[in-house]
């Protein structure tokens, strides 16, 4: 089952990809540097391959420890914090298990149909913001770099063909534990990986007899970067699946006994989403993430619930119970 | 836990080959799911929701309001009293019905902060009066809890605010109720001043730019009807007859019914005028809602009587 994609206008929804990048070129650079540095007496063909699996070693390090840096940081939180936005799902999925940075088991939710129903006092200061709806989907959260968040819709192909950007929607998510554990599992691997292999290197090189002057030095400086390379990204390859499986088992036993809900995409379902209120920077939009409470309102035989806001409003002043509409599945 | 250190033992050891257990379980099995849907984790999607009539939950949804709050009361004597016209320090009784939406969850430990603002629309001082808790059972059950209010020494016109919070909310977005009301005898031409408070006092809201195309912060628009809330629950509770619209039944008008705060202006008082028919009848309400940059400020209700 898959997750649900926001398409934006406009923005570079994959900027995530490019913050790790850097972060593994930066990786990849200082692991050079640094053999480079340690490389002494005459450099020979050792020298080229000590560089490069010194790259392939740092590049290992800053993808996992870049990855964990870009997954705590691309959130950057709104003031007023919370807020419930009411709508209907157009898609909802969970994203595969899996390691970061290809999949990460969040609990996603495209929310379409969009009413702010709280704060009722959100002034609309966005620059472009007509609307309440456009400044929760529009404002850029401090501190997230943005001048403006871009709109996301459910149409596949909208950021390329902007007249695809019919269906307006807010993202919605909730974190799931394997992804926070597996990049942590990951920098912690990889780095420990490194240093193992480093460390196995030298011990290798001691033993060996090889740790002399000259040529022996290129050869043993070789040996080390090689197995810091092959440590780092093994150890961080095991980390972070590791730390998936862990997440994925905190995460069923959070809730071994299974008596939340199923939502049904494109349900006449109208649905009070509360959580908090972000930029991703990792894909220029803003979303609700975590989302924290999730209140079906009310569900109606067939058609666009939101059309008859009425209804909604009889269980939004207690005058009818929440989720009250046909049986859901299970 | 028991006091017996075999007993403890035990059942730490129980709880750990339980833990193992469901490890196992979870590692094993098939979990439910499936196409098109998602599973929500009991944590976020099974929750309490206590709830009052909420005035600015219902703007949001683009309904009528009343700002004469059915789920509460102000009274004296058992009569109940409309918020404007309450005399000087004097004791009044007030009452908070307290709904909950959730069938499954009872919404124990409600806190409800009561608090008074002035008379009118968008005041942002709040006053305490007091904080009560309610236990409220799963819907249909509703808890009411009372407090007693003595009016300050000072002449004033009063509106009560109710706010709700619980830890575990489901949604709070329908927890804060306004009770604004005032009573007002029939003339040929019935008037009564209504304050509007200026929300960005002294600056416009953060990052107010040029470029911002939106309504601007400082307009405000004043909107008024006699729509009335006629208290339903369950299957009789149908929406399209709750929310009809109801425009103003006598010929009225508030003047200015739009203008612009200067950046230091606090409040504005507009003048709701009503032309009432000559002679006995029945009395009619006109709610006087505002809105300053689109957003809602609060409102007010106005009863024109029309003598015996």
């Amino acid at each position: 089952m898959a997750g649900c994609d926001a398409n934006n206008l406009g923005g570079n929804s994959s900027a995530g990809f490019s913050r790790v990048a850097k972060w593994t070129a930066l990786g990849a650079t200082l692991g050079a540097i640094a053999a480079a540095l340690n490389l002494s007496g005459p450099f020979g063909w050792a020298a080229f391959f000590s560089i490069l699996a010194g790259a392939i070693a740092g590049a290992g390090v800053g993808l996992f420890v870049g990855s964990m840096i870009d997954w705590f940081g691309r959130l950057h939180e709104q003031s007023p914090r919370t807020i419930t936005m009411c709508g209907d799902a157009k898609c909802v999925g969970r994203n595969a298990f899996g390691m970061q940075p290809f999949t990460d088991g969040d609990w996603t939710m495209n929310l379409g149909t969009l009413i702010l129903c709280s704060p009722a006092d959100l002034p609309v200061t966005a620059p472009g913001a007509l609307t309440q709806v456009d400044e929760v989907r529009m404002r850029a959260a401090p501190g997230s770099g943005l001048s403006v968040a871009f709109k996301s819709f459910a149409e596949d192909g909208c950021h390329d063909d902007n007249s695809k950007c019919i269906t307006d929607i807010l993202h919605c998510e909730i974190s799931a534990r394997q992804g926070s554990f597996s990049v942590v599992g990951g920098a912690v691997g990889s780095v420990a990986g490194a240093a193992l292999g480093i460390a196995a290197g030298i011990a290798a090189c001691i033993a060996l007899g090889i740790f002399t002057f000259g040529i022996g030095a290129a050869l043993c400086l070789l040996l080390v970067a090689v197995l810091a390379a092959v440590g780092a990204w093994a150890g961080g390859a095991v980390g972070d699946a590791v730390g998936a499986f862990i997440g994925w088992v905190a995460d069923e036993l959070s809730d071994f006994d299974k008596l939340g809900k199923t939502i049904e995409a494109h349900s006449a379902c109208a649905l009070f989403i509360t959580g908090r209120w972000v930029t991703d920077i990792s894909h220029q939009h803003n979303e609700i993430h975590d989302i924290e409470a999730v209140q079906i309102g009310k569900c109606l035989p067939s058609g666009p619930p939101l059309q008859t806001r009425s209804n909604v409003a009889v269980v939004g002043i207690g005058r009818q119970p929440n989720d009250n509409g046909p049986p859901l599945l299970r | 836990m028991p006091n017996d250190p075999q007993m403890r033992t035990g059942l730490r050891c129980w709880a750990f080959l339980d833990w193992l257990c469901r490890v196992w379980i979870i590692i094993t099995h098939k979990r439910k799911g499936g196409d098109d849907c998602v599973y929500f984790p009991e944590r976020v999607i099974n929750r309490p929701d206590p709830c009052i009539y909420s005035q600015f939950l219902l703007m949001q949804l683009k309904q009528p309001v009343t700002w004469e709050n059915p789920d509460v009361i102000i009274s004296k004597g058992g009569a109940k009293q409309y918020t404007y016209d309450l005399t000087v320090d004097t004791q009044y009784d007030i009452a908070i019905t307290v709904h909950n939406t959730s069938l499954e969850k009872e919404a124990l430990g409600t806190k409800v902060a009561v608090r008074w603002i002035e008379f009118g629309a968008g005041a942002l001082i709040r006053h305490h009066i007091e904080d009560l808790v309610a236990n409220v059972g799963r819907y249909p059950a509703t808890a009411v809890v009372t407090t007693t209010w003595r009016t300050p020494a000072t002449p004033g016109h009063y509106c009560i605010e109710v706010q709700l919070t619980h830890p575990n909310d489901g949604n709070p977005a329908n927890n804060l109720g306004w009770n604004n009301t005032q009573v007002l005898a029939a003339h040929s031409e019935a008037t009564t001043p209504i304050r509007i408070f200026n929300r960005h006092v002294g600056a416009p809201p953060r990052e107010e730019q040029a470029v911002h195309r939106g309504p601007p912060w400082n307009l405000v628009e004043i909107e008024f009807d006699s729509y009335e809330f006629h208290d339903a629950y369950g299957d009789h509770a149908n929406g399209d007859v709750m929310f009809a619209p109801r425009p103003p039944t006598w010929p009225a008008r508030v003047e200015p019914r739009m203008f612009h705060f200067a950046p230091d202006q606090t409040y504005r008082d507009v003048e709701l005028i009503v032309d009432a028919p000559a002679g006995p009848g029945h009395p009619e309400k006109f709610n006087v809602t505002a809105l300053q940059g689109g957003v809602p400020l609060g409102g007010v209700t106005v009863t024109v009587t029309r003598g015996a």
